[in-house]
């Protein structure tokens, strides 16, 4: 049976984030590489996908000028609808970004339990905002409910508690 | 005159405060900032730096051969991505003593107290007047290309979800 991945990813408009671009190169990656796999990438239309360049992978357009907390919300529901006719028996792996770990989390709905997981890079909290440090504890929250977390980094991965399925692969240098 | 860089957001959090004291402190090198955007605001704030903006990846590598050391001065890093790119040109790398960057890149390259720029002034003159301070390239490039090649990578992903 042909093994099939869904990746999603929040795409950044601004500036290029290493976690977004690695996290496409990746799949990118993995995607030529194996032919016996089929691998579907979901990210809206930022700035890593327009370099990664692959066709094969769905880009959806937002407005970049949109409110964050819409566009928070209207990919992660856009994830969920793109991913919801796809065979159950698919992996379903996403980056760490809010949109694709609220999108994750529902899919559980669909998915089987073991086959869902998310790449975490690491686990900062990068400024003293409320807002800052509520999303840090809502990322924490979700990437515990998807509960197969893949690491980039030892130390991250030895920071989140066991209660977690934890897995080391290291991060790609292309 | 020695030429030292790093490449990344012109923000605080990726060390530009840092890079632009030790612009200021270290006389005998020039120091690069390679980004994709910079706001005038910016430039002139640090006016010690000299930017790079806009390249594409072919010309940023001609650039950075050319460059003698790579100072990273990160304040948050997941991994780090220009420390790899740095070793894989040959480049040697200072950096702050941050976990996640010494969890990946173990002795690979020099580790400096965490936001000591004083130690960090010291460490970068040691390494320009070949004093000492200076890792074995070769070894951290393959140390690099064995760990963190996207073979290796994506193979140890697949074994994990298949």
């Amino acid at each position: 049976m042909n093994k099939k991945i869904i990746a999603l990813t929040t795409d950044p408009y601004g500036n290029i984030h290493g976690y977004s671009l690695v996290f496409i190169r990746l799949f990118n990656f993995i995607q030529k590489n194996n032919p016996d796999l089929t691998v579907t990438l979901i990210s809206n239309d930022g700035v890593c996908s327009k370099i990664v360049n692959n066709k094969k992978f769905l880009k959806i357009k937002l407005n970049p000028k949109s409110n964050l907390l819409f566009k928070t919300i209207f990919l992660a529901f856009l994830f969920i609808k793109n991913v919801w006719h796809c065979d159950k028996g698919s992996v379903l792996i996403s980056n760490t970004e809010i949109p694709e770990l609220l999108a994750a989390f529902f899919l559980k709905i669909k998915f089987k339990h073991g086959n869902i997981y998310c790449i975490v890079h690491d686990n900062h909290v990068r400024d003293k905002l409320l807002k800052t440090k509520m999303i840090n504890k809502l990322r924490n929250f979700l990437i515990k409910r998807v509960n197969n977390a893949i690491f980039v980094n030892r130390y991250t991965m030895k920071q989140l508690d066991s209660s977690i399925n934890k897995f080391y692969i290291g991060n790609p240098i292309f | 005159m020695k030429k030292i860089y790093f490449v990344g957001l012109p923000v605080k959090e990726k060390g530009i405060e840092d890079f632009s004291y030790l612009a200021g402190k270290i006389k005998e090198a020039k120091f690069y900032w390679f980004c994709l955007k910079l706001d005038n605001s910016i430039k002139n704030k640090y006016k010690k730096i000299n930017f790079l903006v806009g390249l594409n990846d072919r010309e940023m590598k001609k650039k950075i051969s050319d460059m003698d050391l790579m100072a990273c001065c990160s304040r948050f890093e997941g991994f780090c991505l220009p420390i790899a790119e740095a070793i894989l040109l040959k480049k040697p790398v200072i950096s702050y003593r941050l976990k996640e960057v010494e969890s990946t890149y173990l002795n690979n390259i020099e580790y400096i107290k965490c936001f000591s720029l004083n130690k960090y002034v010291r460490g970068i003159k040691k390494v320009i007047s070949n004093k000492g301070l200076c890792k074995d390239a070769k070894k951290a490039r393959m140390f690099v290309i064995n760990n963190y090649s996207p073979e290796v990578v994506s193979q140890r992903l697949l074994k994990i979800i298949f």
